[in-house]
């Protein structure tokens, strides 16, 4: 994909100049990116870079202290996560956000319940609608009916997914996604990524894999103690020029060969 | 229950103890045989137990019980406690003595509402304000009594005594004197719960508020709106155990349902209601508080009093919220 052909198109999110501090500490400082339909942008940085602050003040769960937010270049004001899952925005955490004693379905319906025309608890249909979705994420889930708690790590982000993908998500923010889990199950989740990036959804995907992030991302945003470094398009730039900007903050073109080497010093 | 038959799931690697996996998997059962086990032990102490009287009376011991742990049950699905309980029913149970020469039903209806406004305001602690479930309602039940201490000696001066239907419902049985009308209440009230916290909305996010607030807060539910309802329901369930309460014993005083504080927790936690919260069920509940009127009889039969029941009671808590933390394996 590549970027020139975006640039006509109106950005799924455009996030401008976000900025968040605690206690006088700047966490995010004048951040800008944006996101386009059916693009992975990755987002990269060391710990305490502030990605997931930037991030959850787009899945409404943080203020932001300034800064403006456009979907579809409307601009919005997010304030809780309501807010943003009524705007198609649907986050899947780090920690995976489950109640860990009920099963996949009430899971997935978690405030959002189906009910019957009495006012109950539709407990089929939820459970039939799960099946559907779920069998086209991950055909193999089967485990409907018992605890999330005894899910494996893919297992369970899978049912993140499909929760967020059932109420028609848009916009996908995915924390670490894969880093608890096995091989298998992150070539699992990878696969899903690719699919809901194929169905049109645009996603942010924060990373500390640089080959996850290689792998799936179009682009890459990478910020640095509270700043954006820059983003880039994936297929210009090396994993030696990311880890520049991830470690030392400079650009690409500002960074010197010397400086390249160093990094494996 | 159905974990077994999964191939996908972690295996405990502990070796499990018969005893172990039937609690585990069949905790009603197990209960079930406890409750047995003691009614016959309290035969054996007591041939007499045995009866019709006998059992009534276990039942009608029982009941308030019953609906004082329903409201503790609730309250420990979401990972809170109620340790206002005792003095919500008490005070309850005094207004509705109060206004028992207006009639039963005005004595109801505000003792009641006494309950709904005193459990609202522990919601609005810990919903709004945020304030620890144990020091709210530790709180809620000390104004309680200031209060109630006051206002006995001015509007709430008067009559002590409970309406005649007051008694009935509290003390009264019917079908020949076998079955007891407070067990009839608890009946319905066991219906509503149960149901309540299987097929509604509510139920639902009840257990989960208990399970991860966080993921609660996530999906876009405000908890305080769940938490400031199930101190109200609460609050109501136990207004209407002291007015049962004060039907069984006749007249009201300050010192009414103040015991009934650990026996009501004793009941939810004998009934496999996680004081952490999300896990549990009312049916469990109802068995605890069976077991506890059973034992609560085998100790009057023994003779030992108050103090020692309490000591019992204050035990067997201690030593099942052990016995459950080895069997599931959280803390």
């Amino acid at each position: 994909m590549t970027m020139t052909s975006q640039s006509d198109v109106t950005p799924l999110v455009e996030m401008r100049d976000m900025s968040v501090s605690f206690g006088g500490v700047h966490a995010v400082k004048d951040v800008s990116i944006d996101l386009y339909p059916g693009e992975i942008l990755g987002l990269v940085g060391g710990n305490g870079a502030g990605k997931s602050t930037l991030v959850k003040t787009l899945s409404g769960a943080q203020k932001a202290d300034s800064g403006e937010i456009y979907i579809d270049g409307e601009q919005v004001s997010i304030h809780s996560p309501r807010d943003a899952k009524n705007l198609g925005i649907e986050t899947i955490y780090q920690t995976l956000a489950l109640a860990e004693n009920q099963d996949a379905p009430s899971n997935m319906f978690l405030g959002r319940e189906l009910m019957t025309r009495w006012g109950t608890l539709d407990d089929s249909s939820m459970e039939d609608a799960a099946r559907k979705v779920m069998g086209r994420l991950n055909p193999k889930f089967q485990n409907f009916k018992v605890p999330v708690e005894s899910l494996s790590g893919g297992q369970r982000q899978s049912v993140a997914i499909a929760k967020a993908v059932y109420f028609n998500a848009r916009i996908l923010i995915m924390d670490e996604p894969t880093a608890a889990l096995g091989p298998a199950e992150t070539d699992q989740v990878r696969q899903l990524m690719r699919q809901l990036k194929a169905d049109g959804i645009g996603i942010i995907m924060i990373s500390h894999d640089i080959h996850d992030v290689f792998d799936l991302a179009d682009r890459i945003s990478v910020m640095l103690q509270g700043r954006l470094v820059g983003t880039v398009d994936k297929d210009d730039v090396t994993m030696d020029e990311v880890l520049a900007m991830i470690i030392i903050g400079k650009l690409p073109e500002e960074v010197t060969t010397k400086e390249l080497e160093q990094l494996h010093g | 229950m159905t974990i077994s038959n999964t191939p996908m799931i972690e295996m405990e690697v502990l070796p499990d103890s018969k005893w172990r996996t039937a609690l585990r998997d069949r905790p009603l059962l197990v209960l079930g045989i406890v409750l047995i086990a003691l009614v016959i032990a309290t035969a054996i102490i007591e041939p007499r137990y045995l009866s019709v009287s006998g059992l009534r009376n276990t039942v009608l011991i029982a009941a308030p019980l019953g609906i004082m742990a329903a409201a503790q049950t609730i309250l420990m699905l979401t990972g809170g406690i109620d340790l206002s309980v005792g003095m919500i029913a008490t005070a309850a149970a005094y207004v509705a003595g109060n206004q028992s020469p207006n009639g039963a039903g005005i004595a109801i209806v505000l003792g009641l509402l006494v309950g709904v406004v005193a459990g609202s305001i522990n919601g609005v602690g810990v919903g709004i304000f945020r304030v620890n479930p144990l020091i709210m309602t530790l709180a809620m039940s000390a104004i309680l009594l200031g209060l109630f201490t006051a206002l006995s000696f001015t509007v709430l001066q008067g009559s002590t005594t409970v309406a005649q239907f007051i008694k009935t419902i509290g003390g009264g049985s019917f079908l020949g004197n076998r079955v007891p009308y407070n067990a009839l209440v608890w009946a319905a009230v066991s219906v509503l719960i149960i149901y309540g916290l299987r097929r509604t909305g509510l139920g639902r996010l009840l257990y989960a508020v208990g399970d991860n607030p966080i993921a609660v807060r996530l999906a876009g539910i405000r908890i305080w709106q769940v938490q400031i309802a199930a101190y109200a329901i609460a609050g109501l369930l136990a207004a209407l155990a002291g007015i049962l309460l004060a039907g069984r014993t006749g007249a009201v005083d300050l010192q009414l349902a103040v015991n009934f504080l650990l026996p009501s927790v004793a009941a939810a936690v004998i009934g496999g209601t996680s004081i952490f919260g999300g896990i549990g069920s009312y049916s469990g509940t109802i068995l605890g508080a069976l077991i506890l009127g059973v034992l609560t009889t085998m100790l009057t039969f023994l003779d030992a009093g108050q103090a020692i029941q309490q000591i019992v009671y204050g035990g067997i808590v201690l030593g099942l919220a052990w016995l459950y933390a080895r069997v599931t394996g959280t803390s």
